[in-house]
């Protein structure tokens, strides 16, 4: 097939004038149309203005996302009751932008969150989402003033978000500061508690952590980074039994320790949307390392040997020279009365940090468990 | 149950068939012997034509349509709107095999089950009369599908009321190049002749494109010519129409006629090949012509020599 000649942009405009601006059908038809004409931009504004609409058509969305990455082929024509039910259901540009963000269509998410800036009721959940998105990218002029906008209505989402990124930015006090404004929404919100907590545990306050967390905890029962945290926060305060129950508790809920997350809305007042903050300065998983060594140590402590030594064996697997992880299983193995085992863990420990401050006490604890080992006479 | 079409056509057997209230399938074998169709029925009633109704070609015709894209599943369109389209593509099958006057048909009685369709094909035939009815109205208006769409000054677009346009209408609009002829069009988007002649007509009333007489209507003077044995005459007019509207299939068509009535098989093959190129929906009829040109020529070096 041959494709026609472009048409020019007086035709378009023409057409454009007679599109009824309420019908998300025409207005997708029409940016189609524009796109095989060559009109980028008269038909992304139209695909935007369509999206907008209530009962957009997939189609819709279909224009929207291809047109913000730059594409204008693989467009759909909309035809009125040509889609499933499932297809028309909660379709809104906010709905859109969180999908897409969740599954990192950074270009698509924003073109949808600023279609949904228009609407006045999910103005301020788009304003956060596009604070989120600035931020992951980088851009933190862009997601103050997001972030900015979105606070003149606060909501949950961008108070927890607008404290987490303080919080990144190496500025936990503003955080703080920023969920002290907000006093009685924190209160009865158990994701502004925990990130109240774990700011708290962060500056080493453990009792604030333990009242904050406890708190968001009888709020939300199933808030599994709560859970963690709060073992984190009772090792931290020497309470190894109850490090043990919480962190277990964590583990029933989610395999997973991710304490930093953003929160979007796909709409407004009704449920909220989780995607994980990615890792500062270090490597995915590292939290949940941390979490699992925490469990390793409660177990120990209240002499859960088997469970304690699947732990650590489960972080070692990951980082077989993970000094922390070998150290402590040595000491588990030691208990065990399994010498020679505890013996190479430990030596791996001073071969990999021979000055770290784990070296000493392991140079003492394998220095005993030769002389064990030899008593004993079995490996 | 089985015969030639040149003696009883397809919907004579159907119309027995259905009276019977038989169940089975009828093999159609028209001008193309490697494209057979099968015609689905289940207590006289047709159930299924295949393969150009059946779920691959509703999926390729919703691609064709832009109503999904290439790896969307049909599910992502409604069923209402793909059984349309299924009847659609069964309806103009029928029609296209209910002309053929060469082929044969082969009925093996059994037991089937109801399909997708449920037609009678004595309905089939009152609803085929009425689009031949409008075919004929409209292609009068349309100088014979000659007529040449194009866009309506912008002043004037601008200057209309809301619009209320159709998938078929954005269709058009986006086909439309003020060159191709309706009948272009219409193989362009697969779609009848009389469906694209009323919107095209219907878009005109609504101020975005005028219509225009084809500047020469030279493929018309041109088969006038050739009806009159003016061989010469109508390939000079349809070289003249095809510099002009390379994508006018049907004048592609009429320059093989005409080179072959002058004895230039050659030129022939070339001009239906063109053609085959602009209308692969008749690519086995071109075939057939090309076929034809190639044994005449092969007769004629054979008899010089």
């Amino acid at each position: 097939m041959v494709a026609p000649a472009p048409r020019d942009g007086a035709t378009l405009n023409a057409l454009r004038q007679r599109i009824d601006d309420s019908d998300p059908v025409a207005l997708t038809n029409y940016a189609w149309f524009a796109a095989r004409a060559g009109r980028i931009a008269d038909a992304l504004e139209a695909a935007r203005r369509a999206a907008s609409l209530p009962a957009a058509p997939r189609a819709a969305w279909r224009a929207l996302e291809r047109l913000a990455i730059g594409r204008s082929d693989g467009l759909l024509i909309a035809t009125a009751g040509a889609e499933t039910d499932e297809n028309t259901s909660h379709a809104s540009p906010l709905a859109a932008a969180v999908a897409a963000h969740r599954q990192a269509a950074h270009a698509v998410a924003e073109v949808c969150y600023h279609a949904a800036t228009a609407d006045p009721h999910a103005s301020s959940a788009a304003w956060n989402g596009l604070g989120v998105l600035h931020e992951q990218r980088g851009e933190t002029g862009a997601a103050d003033d997001a972030w900015r906008r979105s606070l003149t209505e606060p909501r949950v989402a961008s108070i927890h978000n607008r404290a987490l990124a303080w919080l990144r930015r190496d500025d936990p006090r503003a955080g703080r500061e920023l969920l002290g404004l907000h006093a009685e929404m924190v209160a009865s919100s158990a994701p502004l508690l925990f990130l109240l907590g774990y700011l708290a545990l962060l500056e080493d306050d453990a009792s604030l952590a333990r009242v904050s967390i406890e708190r968001a905890l009888t709020i939300d029962p199933e808030l599994a980074r709560a859970q963690f945290t709060l073992g984190l926060v009772h090792e931290r305060l020497g309470r190894s039994g109850d490090a043990l129950v919480a962190t277990r508790r964590g583990l029933l809920l989610s395999p997973w320790y991710l304490p930093q997350v953003w929160l979007l809305e796909s709409q407004p007042g009704v449920t909220l949307v989780e995607i994980p903050a990615a890792p500062l300065g270090g490597e995915p998983g590292d939290e949940v390392e941390q979490v699992l060594l925490t469990l390793g140590r409660s177990l120990l402590e209240t002499g859960h040997l088997g469970e304690a030594l699947a732990v650590f064996d489960q972080v070692l697997l990951r980082h077989p020279v993970h000094t922390a992880a070998l150290f402590h299983r040595g000491v588990v193995l030691a208990k065990l009365r399994r010498y020679h085992e505890a013996l190479e863990d430990w030596e791996t420990v001073v071969a990999h940090d021979a000055d770290g401050d784990l070296a000493e006490v392991t140079r003492r604890h394998s220095e005993s468990a030769r002389k064990l080992a030899h008593l004993f006479g079995k490996g | 149950m089985h015969g030639p079409l040149h003696e009883i056509s397809l919907i004579e057997v159907l119309q027995l068939l259905e009276r019977g209230r038989r169940s089975g399938v009828v093999r159609v074998v028209g001008p193309d012997d490697g494209a057979p169709r099968t015609i689905t029925l289940h207590r006289g009633l047709i159930t299924a034509v295949e393969p150009d109704a059946n779920d691959a070609a509703v999926q390729q015709a919703l691609r064709r349509r832009f109503l999904i894209g290439a790896d969307d599943p049909v599910g992502e369109v409604s069923l209402s709107v793909r059984e349309e389209l299924r009847g659609r593509l069964a309806r103009n099958a029928v029609e296209m095999m209910m002309r053929w006057n060469r082929g044969r048909f082969d009925f093996a009685e059994g037991d089937t089950a109801a399909g997708p369709l449920s037609w009678s094909a004595d309905a089939l035939v009152m609803a085929l009369i009425g689009d031949e009815s409008i075919r004929v109205e409209l292609a009068s208006q349309l100088s014979d599908w000659h007529a040449v769409p194009r866009f309506a000054p912008a002043g004037v677009i601008a200057a209309g009321g809301a619009l209320s346009l159709t998938a078929v209408d954005w269709r058009i609009l986006d086909a439309v190049d003020g060159l191709r002829d309706i009948a272009a069009i219409a193989a362009t988007l697969d779609e009848p002749l009389e469906m694209v002649g009323m919107h095209v007509t219907e878009l005109a009333r609504a101020a975005i494109l005028q219509i225009d007489s084809p500047p020469e209507n030279a493929t018309l003077e041109a088969h006038q010519a050739l009806e009159a044995g003016e061989y010469d005459a109508a390939a000079g007019r349809l070289r003249g129409r095809v510099e002009r509207a390379p994508h006018d299939a049907e004048a592609w068509r009429a320059l093989g006629l005409a080179e072959v009535g002058a004895g230039r098989f050659e030129a022939a093959i070339e001009a239906w090949t063109v053609w085959r190129q602009a209308a692969p929906e008749r690519a086995a009829e071109a075939d057939s012509l090309i076929q034809a040109a190639r044994t005449m020529m092969e007769a004629l070096l054979e008899h010089r020599e």
